[in-house]
């Protein structure tokens, strides 16, 4: 537990990233979108609900991503996010900002051995 | 759902200002009324209320504020007055502040009268009272009393036989009699 | 799915009135329904499922927006008629305290402020149509729950001291030498009960707090009217 907490930590700033990148492969609901972060992290990391549910609100504010309820004939409806093209946008931004502090945390945390 | 609650605003403001005239131009008015008439009656020793005097009821005269507070509710009342009591004689003394001629002379014998039986008959050991007015004293006795209307005096505390005192006291003749036993100028 | 929707209507049980709030609860209550659908299709028994369900969200008050934009013209129409119709009905209700003489003050205070709230009632009503009934203004709603809260402790504590105190003023000797409490005929009895009973009348003002939140979220204004976080 107290690993996934520490990851938990880490994580937390990138959720909308998180879930805008589930969303750019398709429209998807709450739980499904919590399955498919839980799948992508090979196991290692849940998503909670209240966590799912403020960037989700956070984003459709921002206009990142828009909302519509599914028409399924059976069991109860689900509520469908999209990603916008200005979603996509915040995602391919986030990616590159990543990406760049990525390679500078690496820099600065790894041990270099000096050969 | 706000038209509605508009219509139940209307009928109850209807309703509370019907309700104000009913109680402010009527009832209040009749209460002051009934109770000024009360007031005016325990003015009054054949209207005179014995409910009202109950309560004083004591053994000992020299309880003074138990005294005071009976010649406040009985007849006379309305005239200022304070008090002198002298225990060792038992004898009350009503200091009146105004003159006797200022009431009735029959109507003064009949208040003198009732007065002294309510307190013999309330106050057990009280033997004397004197009612000091600006042009002259009153005395009555228990004694005097007693001989008028039998013994013991608080036996005629009840609402039948004091109602039955009252009567025979609206005989103005009959007061002037008695007085004349009970009543000492 | 029972158990799990009685548990989704507690977690929104204060928040009834908002529209957009429902939404939020249907789609939190399609999510859980998805996820324990999902668990036992996975092995796990029901009711674990539901536990399962249940415990992963247990409180939606930090969902709920800060502020809120609310069609103020539209709310105060109506917490002014709310407003008059409480304080008519405690007039109403209070003036049979007048005939005992006790009470009258704080009729004529009623009366007071059934006379103002009802002029503006009916200037409000005669500008209706000049009235922006668009206009919005932004308010908290947890603050407004928050408020509401306080304003029943404030006014329980307010009872409880004034029972109290009538009770030490009233029957304090009777209480210290262990006498009996004699009441001297319906008189004195009703004065007694007035006594006891006008403080009640309080209860006019956590009334009103109570009644604040729901009309913010009942002319809550919808998220698609341009407004922007």
């Amino acid at each position: 537990m107290g690993e996934s907490n520490i990851s938990s930590d880490n994580i937390r700033g990138h959720l909308d990233a998180i879930i805008l990148r589930v969303l750019c492969e398709g429209d998807n609901y709450g739980y499904e979108i919590m399955k498919a972060i839980a799948k992508n992290s090979g196991g290692q990391y849940e998503l909670k609900e209240p966590s799912l549910y403020t960037s989700l609100k956070r984003l459709e504010k921002q206009k990142q991503i828009v909302s519509y309820w599914g028409d399924e004939t059976q069991g109860g409806r689900r509520k469908y996010y999209k990603v916008t093209s200005l979603g996509k946008e915040a995602y391919e931004a986030a990616l590159e900002s990543w990406k760049v502090a990525k390679a500078i945390i690496d820099q600065l945390i790894e041990r270099q051995d000096k050969s | 759902m706000m038209a509605m609650r508009h219509r139940v605003i209307i009928v109850l403001a209807i309703a509370g200002i019907a309700l104000l005239v009913l109680i402010q131009g009527f009832i209040i008015p009749g209460n002051q009324a009934r109770e000024e008439q009360y007031q005016l009656e325990q003015q009054n020793p054949l209207t005179h209320d014995l409910g009202s005097i109950l309560k004083y009821k004591n053994k000992y005269m020299g309880n003074a504020s138990n005294l005071m507070n009976l010649f406040q509710h009985l007849p006379l009342q309305s005239i200022p007055k304070t008090f002198e009591l002298d225990s060792d004689k038992l004898r009350l003394k009503v200091l009146f502040s105004e003159p006797a001629s200022s009431v009735k002379e029959i109507e003064l014998k009949r208040a003198l009268l009732y007065n002294s039986l309510a307190a013999y008959a309330l106050v057990d050991n009280l033997e004397v009272i004197e009612f000091h007015f600006t042009d002259g004293t009153y005395t009555s006795t228990r004694t005097a009393t007693q001989e008028v209307f039998g013994v013991p005096l608080s036996d005629l505390l009840t609402e039948e036989k004091w109602k039955t005192i009252q009567e025979q006291l609206k005989d103005d003749s009959y007061v002037s009699k008695q007085a004349q036993i009970v009543i000492q100028k | 799915m029972d158990s799990l929707h009685k548990h989704v209507n507690q977690l929104f049980a204060k928040y009834k009135g908002s529209k957009q709030i429902q939404e939020l609860k249907r789609e939190i209550l399609s999510n859980l329904e998805a996820k324990v659908a999902d668990l036992t299709a996975g092995g796990m028994s029901y009711s674990d499922a539901v536990d399962v369900a249940r415990r992963s969200i247990t409180s939606i008050d930090d969902l709920i927006d800060d502020q809120s934009k609310v069609y103020v013209n539209q709310m105060t129409a109506e917490l002014v008629q709310r407003g008059l119709l409480y304080v008519l009905i405690a007039w109403i209700v209070t003036m049979p305290f007048r005939i005992f003489g006790s009470g009258i003050m704080l009729n004529g205070l009623l009366l007071l402020g059934s006379i103002v709230l009802g002029i503006v009632y009916v200037v409000l009503r005669l500008k209706k149509q000049d009235m922006h009934l668009g206009r919005t203004a932004a308010f908290d709603v947890q603050a407004a729950f928050r408020r509401r809260k306080l304003a029943w402790i404030i006014w329980a504590v307010f009872i409880i001291v004034t029972i109290l105190y009538n009770t030490a003023m009233l029957f304090g000797s009777n209480i210290w030498f262990q006498t009996q409490v004699k009441i001297a005929g319906p008189y004195h009895f009703a004065t007694l009960g007035t006594q006891y009973a006008l403080p009640f009348v309080s209860i006019l003002v956590p009334m009103l707090f109570h009644i604040v939140p729901g009309l913010m979220m009942k002319y809550e204004a919808g998220e698609d009217d341009g407004y922007e976080a």
